[in-house]
């Protein structure tokens, strides 16, 4: 305590003891001159005969600002205490957080927008990539870019980066607002591509590009956009199980009506910086329309019902029809450009609506690829220059729609569609130019019919709202056959197209007559109609014999394919994919002679064919080498065969995907050599692993499934601790593959063999001795050497079980069916 | 009201603070202001808007839940001191809030807690002035501004207040005249350097 303030104190005290009247009189006497002290006095001592009213009431808290948004933004205001700034203002609130006005008190005074992450949203890890993310943000410097200045935690705990602060509207409310042209409104948005780009080339996405992130402000007149809010929405991407809620998603993924398909629909991929072309693009759509494109379908996973509207109605609509479409909103947004809404459709129609539809893209991969691409495009426009963007064609919107979704009518699209176009688009480059061109007018025609065929017989008679969702592509194809009768008698080629993809599509399946069917069928018109060396006929053919050696015809199919090769090489040349295709299926169709060498000669051959033009990852060389790798097998060579297996294994999973049938069957093989090594534990995870991978990609009865499923019953075996479960494969396989195959097809037979051996090596003694009494039935005719086999068990089987006559008549019928065998090979040697 | 057994440990800190512990003392500050904080805003959101909440009463029951009601408890003293200075804090940190909003020409709604500005007379920034009165106060004779901290921020009376801080109440009564006179000449902005000066 001071003197002086002891001094004002005391004579405080004792002149508020004093009457009024009194008081000055003390007062001079007690201080003589000093007239500034017995003022002060003075003044104390009227503030206490008056005190304010602020030290009457307690003081008090009231509720006038808590109402609505402000109420929630409890936990938020506590933060607001941001060392160096003074917040003054609330600009706005996202899911993320809220955006205030600010003064930055140091190391310089200004306005700022300081953002402030919400606090469920702080978790540890987010707080690191927030930091790590404001800081690439701090280095963007564009004039378009709204700069990021600082970023930090606060005293509480809170994230908070602070941003140049903005004076500026939306740049669609600045362009109607000043009447901008459409050539203004794509002017204005070419710095915001420039600053897109620049920022893309430092490896930032915004992520969350609409009209209220670009804000325009007027700088010595002349309009410049800036984009604001930059990749504070990256932070969603956050493994942090609060930023996924459900509930916050609608924000904090981005605004929907401007988001990319893929963005949307995580399913398609990445977030990239073509996504926010997309977003470029549907700003300057609604900048030239004043509305955004449509997105009811886009914004949800895409249905089966609204895949095929989509398909229907191909892309959004162009800027041109938009505008017609509009009508009278149309032509006051017209009015808005300072034109009519005749005269804005004649300057979008042509190249601003290729532009736009380029930009919008569902499809990503025909995109702009990057914002300086599509505004150098705009830029062509404005200067009435060629553009980049084209229409697109119509098999490349088929091909498109394939890609684009996922869902169980996609495999049906892809198998039909791809398949069709593919075969209408390989002959370019073989031919000379003038026929290049009719042929291209001829494809042109047949992908038209195609589009039509699809769209108008086989989608109506799919009906998606009646058969929901879970239309498989079976039913597709089904839809197909029987669309397709008689439509096509006077379109040969199409006919034979479509056929082949049917045919092609249901022996994949397994469904082999159906295959047969539509195959005979295309290779007959084929033969009729078209020339020789025509692709398509070539591929009908190839196709026919791939299905009759899935029949097991494989003598048939042999022939064929040794014409189909001639024919091929002939037409294309030697290193065609289509000739290598066929052969590789004659070199499959040679497997099947007990003699290796004919195989191994094709194999050998083609697979360099394959590898050099084709690429060592491509299909086609990893089925030869999956050929080669049999081939060692037959020849007892297992170390060579794993060599093969194993690398062919490591490229399909690289370039296919570990759910690609390729991969399956590698990893099938695989772990069937685990088991011989002896490691049937590996092996049994392995087939576990890919029989129900394999489920869910191909379905429980396919093939590939099934195969799966017998080498997990084998490696089961091997550990009678699993023979219950080993069992139960058996019995589902036996039940499934009779679904599959008809019951005179080799390969059934020897799948049953399979089982037989399965359910002797697991001590089933009943169930064994009726199958091999079934393979006995059915092969002792054709394929006796099964038939021995299964004698021979049978046999044995009676002995073990005491039956004594039971044992010597299989061994009587052994010998007989053994000394039939000798006698048809002796023969069979003589005639060579 | 019901004993709140978390509050246990709350009593060991005010125990300790009021033995002198330093850091017992920060911690204690800390918890009661997160605490004051808290029972606003629970008790805020019952209220219709235009309806305050005295600052003194939340004390009150700030000062409820520590002492489980024992009245004689030696942690008084403490205890109030920390209280009051929490409860300034806050209506400080609020009233800056306010009237940076106010010099921005902002939203007044943005402010959660509205604190110090119950009624019209009272302006954050009058208030502010207070708070800087105050300190300079807390400068010249710790003891009054303690009564003013004590009877202003925690509603105390004048028996309490001279029990707790030992003196008679005609001291704690002529402390309080003089504070508010002293404090009311200085936030009308009478400086202080003109008289040290002349």
């Amino acid at each position: 305590m001071t003197a002086s303030f002891e001094r004002l104190r005391d004579l405080f005290d004792a002149a508020s003891d004093l009457p009024e009247g009194e008081r000055d009189a003390f007062l001079t006497d007690e201080c003589r001159d000093d007239h500034a002290l017995i003022d002060e006095v003075r003044r104390l001592l009227a503030h206490d005969d008056q005190p304010r009213e602020i030290f009457d009431a307690p003081p008090a808290i009231d509720v006038q600002g808590i109402e609505g948004e402000d109420r929630e933004d409890v936990d938020m205001l506590d933060a607001i205490d941001v060392p160096g700034y003074e917040v003054q203002r609330k600009l706005g609130a996202g899911g993320f957080g809220v955006v205030f006005a600010a003064q930055q008190l140091q190391p310089v005074r200004r306005q700022v927008a300081l953002k402030l992450i919400r606090v469920g949203f702080a978790a540890p890890t987010v707080h690191q990539r927030f930091a790590i993310e404001c800081d690439a943000l701090a280095r963007l410097e564009h004039p378009s870019i709204a700069r990021v200045f600082d970023a930090g935690t606060t005293p509480s705990g809170h994230l908070y980066c602070t941003m140049e602060l903005v004076d500026g509207v939306t740049i669609c409310d600045y362009a109607n607002a000043h009447g901008l042209s459409a050539a203004e409104r794509i002017a204005l948005m070419l710095p915001v591509c420039e600053a897109m780009q620049h920022a893309h080339q430092r490896g930032i996405l915004h992520r969350d590009l609409k009209p209220s992130n670009i804000l325009v402000t007027d700088t010595l007149g002349s309009p410049v956009p800036k984009i604001i809010d930059f990749g504070i929405a990256k932070m969603r991407d956050s493994d942090d199980s609060d930023l996924n809620s459900p509930t916050l998603s609608g924000e904090f993924v981005g605004t929907p009506i401007y988001m990319s398909p893929e963005q949307a629909d995580p399913d398609l991929g990445d977030v990239d910086t073509r996504s926010d072309v997309y977003s470029l693009g549907v700003v300057l759509y609604e900048l030239l329309t004043g509305t955004a494109p449509a997105q009811s379908t886009r914004a949800a996973r895409p249905s089966l019902a609204s895949v095929l509207t989509s398909l229907r109605e191909h892309e959004t609509p162009l800027v041109s029809k938009r505008v017609r479409d509009l009508g009278e909103d149309g032509e006051s947004h017209a009015h808005r450009c300072g034109t009519t809404r005749e005269a804005l459709m004649r300057y979008a129609a042509g190249d601003l609506d290729r532009i736009l539809a380029m930009a919008l893209e569902k499809d990503r991969s025909r995109r702009y690829e990057s914002p300086l691409q599509f505004g150098a495009d705009l830029e062509r426009f404005l200067r009435n220059e060629p553009v980049l963007a084209q229409s697109p064609t119509t098999s490349y919107v088929l091909r498109k729609f394939a890609r684009r979704h996922r869902t169980k009518l996609a495999l049906a699209a892809t198998a039909l569609v791809l398949l069709v176009t593919g075969a209408t688009l390989t002959t370019i480059g073989f031919v000379s130019e003038a026929k290049q061109r009719h042929r291209a007018e001829g494809e042109a025609r047949i992908s038209g019919e195609i589009v039509q065929f699809f769209n108008d017989d086989l989608l109506a008679a799919l009906a998606p709202e009646a058969m929901g969702i879970d239309v498989t592509v079976r039913e597709t194809l089904d839809a197909a056959s029987t669309k397709i009768e008689g439509r096509f008698d006077d379109l040969p080629d199409v006919e034979v197209a479509l056929r082949t993809t049917l045919g092609a599509s249901y022996r994949s399946l397994g469904v082999v007559d159906e295959s047969l069917h539509h195959l005979k069928r295309a290779c007959d018109v084929a033969e009729q109609h078209l020339m020789r060396e025509d692709v398509r006929r070539l591929r009908a053919f190839r196709e026919y014999a791939a299905a009759l050696y899935t029949a097991g015809r494989y003598a048939e199919s042999e022939t064929v394919l040794r014409t189909v090769l001639e024919d091929s090489e002939r037409a294309l040349g030697a290193r065609h994919e289509d000739t290598i295709a066929a052969a590789f299926h004659l070199a499959s169709a040679c497997s099947e002679d007990p003699d290796p060498s004919k195989s191994r000669a094709l194999v050998e051959q083609w697979l360099p064919v394959s590898r050099a033009e084709l690429g060592p990852a491509h299909l086609q060389t990893l089925q030869f080498s999956f050929g080669l790798g049999h081939i060692h097998l037959a020849e007892k060579k297992p170390q060579e065969a794993l060599a093969v297996f194993e690398e062919a294994y490591e490229r399909s999973r690289e370039a296919l995907g570990a759910t690609h049938r390729m991969t399956l069957m590698l990893t099938n093989q695989l772990a069937r050599l685990r088991i011989q090594l002896g490691e049937s534990s590996i092996a049994e995870a392995m087939f576990r692993k890919a029989w129900t991978e394999s489920i869910e990609r191909l379905g429980a009865t396919h093939p590939t499934t099934l195969n799966l499923r017998t080498g997990l019953a084998e490696a089961l075996v091997a550990d009678p601790k699993h023979h219950a479960e080993a069992i139960e494969h058996y019995d589902a396989l036996l039940a499934a593959w009779s679904t599959v195959f008809r019951a005179d097809h080799p390969t059934l037979h020897d799948l049953w063999t399979v089982v037989a051996q399965g359910y002797l090596r697991t001590g089933q003694a009943t169930r064994a001795r009726a199958l091999l009494e079934r393979v006995v039935e059915a092969t002792e005719e054709s394929s006796t050497k099964k038939a021995l086999w299964a004698m021979k068990h049978l046999r044995e089987l009676a002995d073990r079980a005491g039956d004594k006559s039971g044992a010597d008549a299989w061994q009587v019928r052994h010998e007989r069916a053994a000394e039939r065998l000798r006698s048809a090979e002796h023969s069979t040697a003589e005639a060579k | 009201m019901v004993p709140d057994p978390t509050h246990g440990d709350l009593t060991a800190i005010v125990r300790a603070a009021s033995s002198g512990d330093a850091a017992a003392e920060d911690a204690l500050f800390r918890i009661v202001y997160d605490d004051l904080r808290h029972m606003a805003r629970r008790r805020l959101a019952r209220l219709s808007p235009g309806q305050t909440l005295q600052a003194t009463a939340l004390v009150n029951e700030a000062w409820l839940k520590i002492s489980n009601g024992t009245k004689d408890w030696d942690g008084h003293a403490k205890f109030f001191g920390v209280v009051s200075r929490a409860m300034r804090n806050i209506l400080v940190d609020d009233a800056r809030r306010k009237s940076s909003v106010k010099h921005g020409g902002g939203v007044a709604r943005l402010s959660l807690e509205g604190l110090a500005e119950a009624s019209d007379e009272l302006s954050s920034l009058e208030f502010l002035a207070l708070h800087e009165a105050l300190e300079q106060l807390e400068v010249e004779d710790a003891r009054v501004a303690q009564v003013v901290m004590l009877r202003y921020f925690s509603g105390l009376g004048n028996e309490e207040i001279a029990r707790m801080l030992d003196v008679s109440e005609r001291t704690v009564e002529r402390d309080w005249r003089f504070a508010r006179s002293w404090l009311q000449d200085r936030m009308s902005g009478c400086p202080t350097e003109e008289r040290a000066e002349s």
